[in-house]
């Protein structure tokens, strides 16, 4: 379930992913920016996991202090939460991401297929401003016709820093 | 002493007078005239919340003469461990040396003031200025200097780092403070002690430590916010009504945090310290909650196979915490199963800092249920604590302007019973506890005779 990723240099064998793998990546990014939740949710597999650690140097997310670590029915609670009660939502934050080109690490194991990228994020509420930048690391896996998201890694640069109130999706 | 106050008593008064005379008409008549007046039984005024120079103040009466935490022992365990933190506004580095001592040491040279520690945590067999070379060892001593014949007789042994004189810890919690005539940290703490331990040993047979990792949070809005919040039985069913509808609906029980009816208390322990008991109302639910966390047993799974141990339960059991809040004036909170310390930055500016504690050798397994439960309500991106955040800004929105300066703390006053001294109880949505804080904040904050 480790995301080992981060590690990896552009030398390990990193090229731009090919447009249905980049695809699933950038769509994703274009849901969480128009609130498009419950569909974001369908893009997981049942077995999938979102997660965000606070130091840089986690591996294995289950003995990681994280700010989000979700299996999907803890996701579904995420939104659940955020378009129904959390006051951090009222009113609700926007956002706009802009993500690099996703590269995909040509020397996977097994079937799942693993992409690295960057991002920004502009998260804009009653009149304030926060941004936040970092990696994502996508583990894409191919079931039956579509792709889905067997697990996303969030590499938030400021994760060990005092942070404001995170209620947006990453 | 930062010299007479030039803080303009009642100066927030005049600029409202005539908006809501009758309102008014009593805070008008009795004109604040120190700042320990701001803080009255049933209400506090707002420039404990706003005004710069009351900020000031508290920085220099209550965390320079109080014992104030700067972190556990678990944070330093070996040799040359350190970690860095505040006091009030001091930047301190907490220091194991080699002997074992630990140091509370304020981070900045002799020499030109730079700090000379620049990590939250780490282990280093010195600190050395990167500015102009002075170096200092675990405990703080000048060990060496560049080029020293440019000094006519310099006294190494005079120009360690400066350093609290007094650091004493109970538990392993480390207290300093830059006071030499503090009172015995055992005085201070007094019967918070009691609570203290039972957090300590909630979890039956094992000895619990501070993970390195945090989760840090910033707000807008006063360091005195989060401490009363810690504190705050009354706004969960409010605040936290999206957390608790989630929790009903995954563990198909009631998580109702009170009813109102007076089920459980809201304690006054003494010197500013303060209690919140859950127990009765909230302890089974929490209980609960774990089986809706990541990679949790099943409800009604063999615990002892699934954690690999005998008597797995006990200790699951013990995941949620002790299942009360207790909160040691100023900057320091045991909440959940996480110390919690708080950082004043400015007058409207707060830094929180969770640490998780673990079970020693407990397996694996159970320590990272705790973490689990411990981020499904706390951290920036947990589903509680942001809600919290957002209550102290909506509070320095609300206050910064307008007729009423004063903010009512009045809940429970005709129902609160003094158990003994300085001891009180109410219902848990009483006010109590933050009446019993702004008792000693008062204390703290009286001009010297």
């Amino acid at each position: 379930m480790s995301t080992e990723t981060h590690v990896e240099s552009a030398r390990a064998g990193l090229c731009p992913a090919p447009a249905d793998l980049a695809g699933v990546v950038l769509s994703e990014a274009m849901l969480l920016d128009q609130r498009a939740h419950d569909e974001w949710l369908t893009m997981f597999s049942a077995d999938a996991l979102y997660w965000m650690p606070v130091s840089p140097d986690a591996t294995d997310p289950r003995d990681s202090l994280c700010h989000i670590h979700d299996d999907v029915p803890k996701m579904h609670d995420r939104v659940r939460r955020m378009t129904n009660g959390a006051h951090t939502e009222d009113p609700p934050a926007r956002t706009a991401r802009v993500l690099g080109v996703p590269l995909l690490r040509t020397s996977t194991d097994g079937d799942d297929m693993c992409l690295w990228s960057s991002f920004h994020i502009i998260v804009s509420r009653r009149g304030e401003q926060h941004t936040f930048g970092g990696a994502l690391h996508h583990r894409l896996r191919r079931e039956e016709d579509r792709i889905v998201i067997a697990e996303k890694c969030v590499r938030l640069i400021e994760a060990e820093d005092a942070l404001p109130a995170m209620t947006v999706l990453f | 002493m930062s010299g007479p106050l030039c803080w303009a008593a009642g100066a927030r008064d005049a600029n409202v007078v005539g908006v809501s005379g009758l309102e008014r008409g009593l805070v008008m008549a009795e004109q604040v005239r120190a700042m320990s007046d701001l803080v009255r039984e049933d209400a506090v005024h707002r420039d404990i919340y706003l005004d710069g120079d009351v900020f000031a103040t508290e920085m220099e009466r209550i965390f320079m003469h109080t014992w104030v935490y700067v972190g556990h022992e678990s944070e330093i365990q070996e040799p040359g461990d350190y970690k860095t933190t505040t006091v009030g506004l001091t930047p301190v580095i907490v220091s194991r040396s080699r002997d074992g001592q630990i140091h509370v040491l304020v981070n900045r040279c002799r020499h030109r003031g730079a700090t000379v520690c620049q990590w939250a945590k780490g282990n280093s067999s010195s600190f050395r200025c990167r500015f102009h070379g002075w170096t200092y060892d675990q405990s703080g001593e000048l060990k060496g200097l560049a080029y020293p014949e440019g000094y006519d007789g310099l006294d190494k042994s005079k120009l360690g780092l400066y350093r609290a004189p007094v650091v004493a810890s109970y538990r392993g919690l480390i207290f300093a403070s830059f006071d030499e005539d503090v009172p015995p940290l055992g005085e201070h703490l007094g019967a918070a002690v009691e609570f203290i331990d039972k957090f300590l040993d909630h979890v039956p047979g094992h000895e619990l430590y501070a993970i390195k990792d945090s989760h840090r949070l910033t707000f807008t809005a006063n360091w005195k916010t989060q401490l009363e919040n810690s504190l705050d039985g009354y706004h969960a069913n409010f605040v936290h009504s999206s957390f608790l509808s989630l929790m009903q609906q995954r563990t198909s029980a009631p998580t109702q945090y009170t009813t109102g009816k007076w089920l459980t208390d809201s304690v006054a322990l003494g010197n500013g310290h303060g209690m919140l008991d859950q127990r009765v109302a909230a302890g089974p639910s929490l209980r609960r909650r774990l089986d809706t966390l990541p990679g949790a047993p099943e409800s009604g799974a063999d615990l002892d196979q699934f954690f690999g141990i005998e008597n797995a339960g006990t200790l699951y059991d013990a995941t949620p915490g002790p299942g009360f809040n207790l909160a040691i004036f100023p900057n320091l909170a045991l909440v959940g199963i996480h110390i919690r310390e708080i950082h004043p930055v400015s007058v409207d500016q707060t830094e929180v800092v969770l640490r998780p504690m673990l079970a020693k050798g407990a397996p694996p397994a159970l320590n990272n249920m705790r973490l689990r439960y411990h981020e499904l309500f706390y951290g920036p991106a947990g589903f509680g604590q942001p809600d919290d955040l957002e209550m102290f800004e909506r509070v320095r929105r609300g206050i910064e302007q307008g007729q009423d300066p004063w903010i009512r703390l009045d809940r429970g006053m005709h129902r609160e019973e003094v158990v003994s001294g300085e001891r009180r109880r109410g219902d848990i949505t009483d006010e109590t506890p933050q009446r019993g804080q702004y008792r000693h904040w008062r204390e703290l904050m009286k001009e010297e005779a």
